[in-house]
């Protein structure tokens, strides 16, 4: 096998080999060698026979990255609950690990048993940004795989992917060979139970055939069964199936159940610092708020939350099995949470004695959820983090955020009498329809807030500014718009840090090359897979670090394969245009998407569906199946006090 | 009125790797799982009120590391350490735990010298014969390694290059006899003189005269802190 380095590799190391050479050559030469070592509590470590499905759940981010997400620990509890199963851990080494893996010889390998990631049946990769792709095939490579598809036989592992990227798979489809869109719980049974027969063939199992049973369930997509097609522009004209009995349309599976869902209650406590180091208590999924640029608040409906009784018990489960000192109360939107107050003051009654505390990830901008944090704070003080997104009232109309200018000066206000003096606010800049009014309307708002605060407590207080580029996704009212030009937004970025310069004041702001290289992935379609194979040859990697981010790479391997950036980032589609991503569906109608950006350039807003009754988004009938599930729950309950 | 336990406790295996800092976290929720109650500190963040002797370089086994942890309640020692031990995750082991009396408490002052032993890793493989002769040839190095009066490296901090005079530090180097064929020295730090000192530093200073022997150090081990008697 030659790896990317043209490197050959004599032979296949064993893992006992591998435990060898870390522990006595490499791992007192790289930074940070908790990364690469596992035995943490909580990890599971289990035997196997040639029966057991190992999986090998891979992030293609560092170990502190990737041991941050839950649906990651989700997916270890389910698949390692299973008897006839495992799933062990894979993260992408930093720089100078993996030269030091080059130079000794041993392939990528898992933290549970330092087993060669060419040894799984399956690898899954979590995808939760474009910029993971190039990590993506590194991690194949250093795992000694091939990374197209095509030359993979049965013999090499099954490569799967999934999470918020997935909705839009086109740019991996030649690496990947099977996509998994929506919520993971179920389907990752479905998909070992689908391995498990497939073993039963025997010696003369094919992949194809795999693939084929892989395909029959709900929420799987095999892009290679599908073929596509183009206009002599470069629009897409049709996809077209290669296979006669495979699915037209993908669609995202939907946990109707979420209260009655396996929750991870023992996840690995890490033995080094990482990035969100305490427990995550997912009390609900999904978001109907509506924001038009927000790809999370539609891929990811619709809304479906634990029952307060249920997170009381998780919690307490967490706590009990991690040791943490921190439960965070994670969600797209915390305080929406229907008994957030409630389920706040109970657990701070319980933990603060003990010294754990209860955070919110972000707040919604209004007196309620500052007197939230207020509640959470009893234990610990932190900073506060709002996202007003935009600096006018007309630019709020158009994105759906519904906060007005006033609403935030109300909440920053009460903020600062209650205490807070530290103060994050995060912008977008590109929206549709911006004009320069939009962004002195961003400064006039920090202004005022800065404004606010030496008013009310002096000079002791800061406040960060975060501003981001809009970067047009997949699946939302936005998708049909071209991302602003770099120059544009260079501009604008130097004019609000010239404005805004202050002693209380910090800034920050993206690389504009990293905004427009996830601008085309985000909406991109599989030609970009050898811009992909290109770049990632010359060396690129870990994009979205700025000390490995190279842009000179990326432009030779656009240059190499002759394919116009532009195309993808800037250029506004129109509403008959096929998207890359049109065969996933992910329960919104396109119509209703369409109808939101038409909404959006005439300023009209709509209020979340929960108060303002049904907008027919499209997914109409999951609502009804959950309303009917919640009442047979409830009535299930009432007959057991009767019993 | 809080109650001090001095812990004494290994570090080894996978924790070898990991950081001061992240052992302190990593002991906390080791406590909160095994439902310690440990006296939390005042202040805007409440943490457990718990004091750590002086860190182990990175890659750096310490057989008896020591900490003073205050206790809500009196437990009995051996209480403690088993339940700790029942969920403390690989490579932490608590070897013995004795109540301290308020006065002795302050562990870093009262921590005066560390003791490391460091086997030493050669390219070629040493027969008896050789490893005979390295000894004396060694032994001797040794004792002119301490003679000199300063020994002056340069040691890369956060302000840059600066020049550090190891010799101070040293308070003693021997070779450990062994039976196996491998050599093995004791060397003491005083951990007092201007904060503690990583052993890599000194003994890399003095293999220096062996470069041609290609001799490296193989592993260090901190042995164990010693308490100065007054």
């Amino acid at each position: 096998m030659i790896n990317k380095y043209g490197k050959v590799h004599v032979y296949k190391k064993t893992n006992k080999e591998i435990e060898k050479i870390l522990f006595s050559e490499i791992l007192e030469k790289v930074e940070k060698p908790g990364r690469y070592i596992g035995k943490e509590y909580n990890e599971i470590v289990k035997k196997s026979d040639n029966k057991t499905i190992k999986v090998a759940l891979s992030f293609p981010d560092l170990y502190e990255i990737g041991m941050s997400y839950l649906g990651f620990k989700i997916l270890y509890d389910i698949i390692n609950k299973r008897e006839d199963a495992l799933a062990e851990r894979v993260f992408s080494p930093a720089g100078d690990m993996e030269e030091l893996m080059l130079k000794k010889n041993i392939p990528l390998f898992s933290l549970e048993t330092y087993r060669p990631l060419s040894d799984f049946d399956i690898i899954g990769f979590s995808l939760q940004h474009e910029l993971c792709y190039t990590n993506v095939l590194n991690i194949m490579s250093l795992g000694n795989i091939d990374i197209h598809s095509f030359k993979r036989n049965e013999s090499n592992p099954l490569i799967i992917a999934g999470g918020p990227s997935a909705f839009n798979p086109e740019p991996l489809a030649d690496f990947v060979d099977l996509f998994v869109i929506g919520d993971g719980e179920d389907i990752i049974n479905e998909i070992i139970d689908v391995y498990q027969l497939w073993l039963k063939e025997g010696e003369a199992r094919e992949k194809k055939s795999l693939l084929k049973k892989l395909d029959k369930l709900s929420g799987t997509y095999v892009p290679s069964f599908y073929d596509v097609n183009y206009f002599s522009d470069g629009r897409i004209k049709s996809f077209q199936k290669n296979e006669q009995e495979v699915k037209t349309k993908i669609k995202k599976r939907i946990l109707v159940d979420l209260d009655s869902a396996p929750f991870p209650v023992s996840p690995i406590v890490p033995n080094i610092d990482i990035v969100h180091d305490r427990i995550t208590l997912e009390i609900f999924r999904g978001c109907t708020r509506g924001c038009r640029f927000c790809q999370a608040g539609m891929i990811y409906r619709p809304v479906r939350e634990r029952t307060e009784k249920n997170l009381l018990k998780l919690a307490d489960e967490s706590l009990e099995h991690t040791g943490y000192e921190e439960i965070s109360l994670s969600s797209l939107s915390s305080s929406d949470y229907s008994q957030i107050d409630s389920l706040i003051e109970k657990l701070v009654d319980r933990y603060q004695d003990r010294g754990v505390g209860v955070s919110l990830p972000s707040l919604r901008i209004d007196g309620f959820s500052v007197q939230l944090a207020r509640q959470t704070q009893r234990v610990r003080k932190t900073g506060l983090t709002f996202a007003p997104e935009v600096g006018t009232d007309r630019m709020s109309n158009t994105v759906n955020k519904n906060v007005s200018e006033n609403d935030l000066y109300q909440t920053i206000q009460y903020a600062f009498k209650e205490g807070w003096r530290r103060i994050k606010l995060y912008f977008m800049i590109g929206l549709p329809t911006e004009t320069w009014d939009d962004i002195e309307g961003i400064i006039n708002m920090v202004k005022k807030v800065e404004m606010i605060g030496k008013k009310m407590v002096g000079k002791k207080f800061s406040l960060s500014i975060s501003v981001n580029a809009f970067i047009p996704k997949s699946h939302t009212p936005f998708q049909w718009v071209g991302q602003e030009k770099e120059d544009i937004l260079k501009e604008k970025y130097n004019y609000i840090t010239k404005k805004i310069r202050s002693k209380n004041i910090s800034y920050s702001y993206p690389d504009t090359k990293l905004s427009l290289l996830e601008a085309i992935f985000a909406r991109g379609d599989r030609r970009l897979g050898k811009v992909l194979e290109e770049a990632y040859r010359m060396g690129c990697k870990f994009d979205s670090w700025r000390e490995y981010f190279n842009f000179n790479n990326w432009e030779t391997a656009f240059q190499k394969c002759q394919i116009d950036m532009s195309f993808y980032a800037h250029r506004e589609r129109n509403k008959e245009e096929i998207m890359p991503w049109d065969l996933i569906d992910c329960g919104i109608k396109k119509d209703f998407l369409w109808l939101e950006w038409q909404r959006a350039l005439q300023g009209v807003t709509i209020d979340d569906c929960r108060s303002s009754g049904c907008h027919n988004c499209g997914l109409q009938e999951v609502c009804k199946k959950l309303i009917e599930t919640k009442n047979n729950k409830e009535a299930d309950v009432k007959e057991c006090i009767i019993d | 009125m809080s109650c001090i336990y001095r812990v004494k406790y290994e570090k080894n295996g996978p924790l070898k790797f990991i950081s001061h800092l992240d052992l302190n976290s990593l002991f906390c929720r080791t406590l909160r799982r095994a439902k310690i109650d440990v006296e939390l500190t005042q202040g805007f963040n409440p943490r457990f009120k718990i004091s750590f002797g002086p860190a182990l370089p990175l890659g750096i086994a310490g057989w008896q590391e020591v900490l003073d942890i205050y206790l809500l309640k009196e437990l009995d020692n051996e209480q403690i350490k088993e339940k700790i031990n029942r969920f403390a995750p690989v490579g932490l082991k608590i070897k013995e735990v004795e109540p301290i009396s308020e006065k002795e408490n302050g562990l870093s002052k009262s921590l005066k010298w560390a003791n490391y032993l460091i086997q030493l890793g050669f390219d070629g493989k040493i027969n008896r014969l050789a490893k005979e002769e390295y000894y004396s040839y060694l032994e001797g190095n040794i004792n002119n390694f301490l003679n000199q009066k300063n020994i002056l490296v340069e040691k890369n901090t956060k302000k840059g290059l600066r020049e550090v005079d190891l010799r101070p530090y040293i308070e003693k180097m021997e070779i450990v006899p062994c039976q196996d064929k491998i050599i093995i020295i004791r060397l003491i730090v005083d951990i007092q003189y201007k904060g503690s000192i990583n052993p890599n530093l000194i003994i890399n200073e003095f293999l220096k005269k062996f470069e041609e022997q290609k001799i490296g150090i193989s592993e260090i081990i901190r042995e164990q802190l010693i308490v100065k008697v007054s």
